[in-house]
């Protein structure tokens, strides 16, 4: 059986005789692969020299730490310990300063995770400018616990001068914070990895995109012109079309290429202080990642809002079909009902009157007559409200009884032969009617024809008259009503009407699978 | 003459009102029972054992339809005949004879009747 800690990857367990670890095969691996990653991650910076007189440029383990602890929790501490450990440099540094770092760098970890883990209990803040907002924040406060541990730890061995002691914390904790802002929010938006998520298309874009992003910023760097803005295109680029998961990886790769060429003396950063060229390499990344990720975030923010948006409007619409439902049963069960019971009434009096004094019977027959045309037009205003016709009948009865009452001739091109789902059957049987009623009121067309075609997942529907044309989609117009009636079912439409070239409506109305 | 007992099944009262007025008037029918609902139509149906039972198209719970074919099951030599306050054009495909509403008369039950009797 295995034990709440163990599937939590680890636990403590009360024996009755103190506290015992529980280690899993899955947090043991875990542990070891942030070990190996933290200490690589330190040795690629030493190996590719991206650090300054005493600081890194970018010091990327604090970035693994972080977005380990932050992702699979604070259990995996011993294992960014570890690599810390292992990742000091003692032959240049006293033992005494190396374990000051240690703390600060692990007490940097421990702060950054706590407040991202929060976060993350309300889901990605990379998707609202204001996670990014706490999430910078996170990052900034965490790393600065380590650029005062780490620097006063040196000046204390006397490493470093108390004169350049405010220099070194600055470079200290930018480098903290550029490795955190390149790895924290690059493995919060790839978490978990996602399978398929791009179509063959957008995966193409995607190559196209990172292969431009990486020659613009090779382009510059091969120069000394202050030419890094020309990768901004690309990262806006990214962040608009990729969101979070594009902006990231977009600010990776230029950050790659650009501390690359800083470390080995071209680009524009690279000046003859070396404290210069750190400070603004630091800045152009800080300043790129953090507006990748608003930039994103905005994108994610607006996202969100129109399919809420959408989704309001999808629950209006239901809410006025349900009245208009309601209204149709009253008006059946009730006006029609008593009209009807009139009418029979009608009909026998005018019956009964036929042997007496003729002007009774015809009184009674005008009065029935009257009464069957308002019957009539209560029956087509219900049928407008609801078509219940359509229910028994299905969607190619339907038209066909209506395209039977038109005043102008009707061809019909196409049926289904096929019943689909109540709600898209309903959607069409309106751009039916509307279609229509559109062309007897307004286009003095000789002939509409009809033609509704059942697609994989999809009703086509098209009306087409040879009328005048002409006809636009005016707020409050029927057609307007027809579009958000179509668009709330997650559908299209679309009216071409030149002038003189008759009116053709369209609407692709998906189907419930 | 033989005379046509009849079933008058309508959800509405106004119309069964109306209706009864019209079935009474109607020479050689008698009005044996009348239900507000598909479930009673077919128990009615059941005990009364109507000519003829002349069922509301829409009604709640059970249909007009459901009623009427179950009717037919149980009782083979009763005449089912469907009313519709929609036109009749919409229920063209039903197996029952079918009577608009607005046609309901004297003249036009014993049409009907008498188109159903030969038909048998």
């Amino acid at each position: 059986m295995t034990s709440v800690a163990e599937a939590e990857g680890v636990g403590a367990v009360d024996r009755g005789r103190g506290v015992r670890i529980v280690l899993s095969g899955r947090y043991v691996f875990r542990l070891a692969v942030l070990v190996g990653l933290y200490y690589g991650s330190a040795r690629l910076g030493y190996a590719l020299e991206f650090s300054g007189p005493v600081a890194a440029i970018v010091w990327l383990p604090v970035g693994v730490a972080v977005a380990g602890l932050s992702l699979y929790g604070l259990e995996l501490l011993p294992g960014a310990l570890v690599g810390d450990l292992l990742a000091n440099q003692y032959t240049t540094v006293p033992l005494g300063a190396a374990i000051g770092q240690t703390i600060g760098n692990m007490l940097e970890v421990v702060v950054a995770a706590l407040l991202i883990r929060r976060l993350l209990l309300r889901g990605s803040p990379l998707r609202s400018i204001r996670g990014v907002g706490q999430l910078l924040g996170a990052l900034a406060l965490g790393t600065l616990i380590s650029a005062v541990v780490g620097p006063l730890s040196l000046a204390l061995a006397g490493v470093v001068s108390t004169d350049s002691l405010v220099k070194v914390a600055r470079t200290w904790w930018l480098g903290d914070l550029c490795g955190a802002l390149l790895l924290v929010p690059l493995a919060i938006a790839w978490h978990p990895f996602p399978g398929r998520f791009l179509s063959r298309r957008a995966a193409l874009e995607g190559a196209v995109l990172i292969a431009i992003a990486a020659s613009l910023a090779e382009l510059a760097v091969h120069t000394h012109d202050p030419l890094t803005y020309l990768t901004f295109p690309a990262l806006i680029w990214a962040a608009v079309r990729f969101g979070e998961r594009g902006a990231t990886l977009v600010v990776a790769v230029i950050a790659s290429i650009v501390i690359w060429g800083t470390t080995h003396y071209e680009g524009p950063f690279a000046f003859r202080s070396i404290t210069h060229s750190v400070l603004s390499t630091q800045l152009f990344i800080a300043v790129a990642a953090v507006s990748s990720l608003c930039l994103a975030a905005l994108v994610a923010e607006r996202e969100a809002f129109a399919g809420r948006l959408g989704e309001t409007r999808a629950q209006l619409f239901r809410a006025a079909e349900t009245e208009r439902n309601r209204i149709e049963r009253d008006l059946h069960d009730g006006a029609q009902q008593h009209l009807l019971a009139l009418a029979v009434r009608m009909n026998l009096s005018a019956e009964r009157a036929d042997g007496s004094d003729g002007w009774y019977s015809a009184a009674f027959s005008d009065a029935e007559r009257d009464l069957h045309v308002a019957l009539d037009e209560l029956r087509d205003l219900t049928h407008g409200m609801h078509p219940s016709v359509l229910t028994e009948l299905g969607l190619a009865d339907t038209v066909r009884t209506i395209a039977a009452r038109s005043s102008i001739p009707v061809t019909i091109l196409e049926l289904p032969t096929s019943r689909r789902d109540e709600r898209s059957e309903a959607t069409a049987y309106f751009v039916v009617m509307e279609g229509i009623a559109n062309a007897m009121r307004h286009s003095r067309a000789g002939a509409i024809s009809i033609r509704v075609k059942n697609g994989s997942n999809v009703l086509r529907v098209e009306v087409a008259d040879d009328g005048i044309g002409g006809a636009v989609e005016q707020a409050g117009s029927g057609l307007a009503g027809l579009r958000a009636r179509v668009e709330a079912a997650g559908g299209t439409f679309s009216v071409s009407s030149a002038a003189g070239a008759g009116t053709r409506i369209s609407a692709v109305i998906p189907t419930a699978a | 003459m033989t005379i046509v007992r009849v079933l008058l099944v309508d959800d509405s009262d106004v119309f069964l009102e109306a209706a009864v007025s019209v079935v009474t008037k109607t020479d050689g029918f008698e009005l044996v029972g009348t239900a507000t609902s598909g479930e009673e139509a077919v128990a009615l149906a059941a005990t009364l054992g109507p000519d003829l039972v002349l069922m509301d198209h829409r009604m709640p719970g059970l249909s007009g339809l459901d009623a009427a074919l179950r009717i037919r099951e149980e009782n083979p030599n009763t005449v089912v005949t469907i009313v519709s306050a929609d036109s009749g054009s919409q229920l063209r495909d039903v197996d029952f004879p079918v009577l608009s509403k607005k046609e309901f008369n004297p003249t036009r039950l014993l049409e009907l009747w008498r188109e159903a009797a030969t038909g048998r």
